[in-house]
């Protein structure tokens, strides 16, 4: 059941880029960006258990550490108005 | 131990699928918000936790708790950061068709 649960990852995905590139404004999109990563963390994880491989562990948790990164400092700069300082 | 975790992997299905409908059919971005840290935080620790039981107790199952430790308490913090971003920038609490 590992592989058809990549299968349904990779489906949500592909819903998930098709609102990313329809909404309107930047809270819209860092939702669906994070919706996005998320996603694939899981396919990531399903598919080192799959192959049986621990390094693309390693490869999944940095993932997570930048996706969060990512949304953090974006929704920071959103909030102090575009301006860094 | 095999059909407990394909148990727990078909529950994911279903809070991925309605996660994603809910995105789709929600007019406001915080009602949206609502269905999306669902999938953030329920799915990532269902579909893990079924992994780390597939798996049993060695390595790789120590890296998948350190995973589901980081997501369990950032996603909350992502949700949240969104949510005081636009509502900072004055986007309305009304229900609207904003996308």
């Amino acid at each position: 059941m590992v592989l058809p649960t990549i299968v349904v990852l990779s489906i949500g995905v592909l819903i998930s880029l098709n609102r990313f590139f329809k909404s309107k404004n930047i809270w819209d999109r860092l939702l669906n960006f994070n919706l996005i990563s998320t996603k694939l963390l899981l396919i990531f994880t399903a598919h080192a258990i799959h192959l049986g491989n621990q390094e693309l562990l390693d490869t999944s948790l940095t993932f997570v550490i930048v996706s969060f990164l990512v949304v953090v400092l974006i929704s920071k700069f959103v909030i102090s108005g575009g301006r860094t300082k | 131990m095999n059909i407990l975790s394909d148990i727990l992997l078909v529950i994911s299905w279903f809070i991925v699928g309605f996660g994603l409908l809910g995105v789709y059919r929600f007019k406001n971005l915080y009602s949206r918000l609502l269905t999306s840290s669902k999938i953030d935080s329920a799915a990532v620790l269902l579909i893990i936790f079924s992994l780390i039981i597939r798996t049993g107790f060695n390595y790789m199952s120590l890296k998948m708790v350190i995973i589901m430790i980081f997501v369990a308490f950032t996603s909350p913090i992502t949700n949240h950061l969104i949510v005081y971003s636009a509502f900072k920038n004055g986007l309305s609490l009304k229900e609207e068709d904003d996308a």
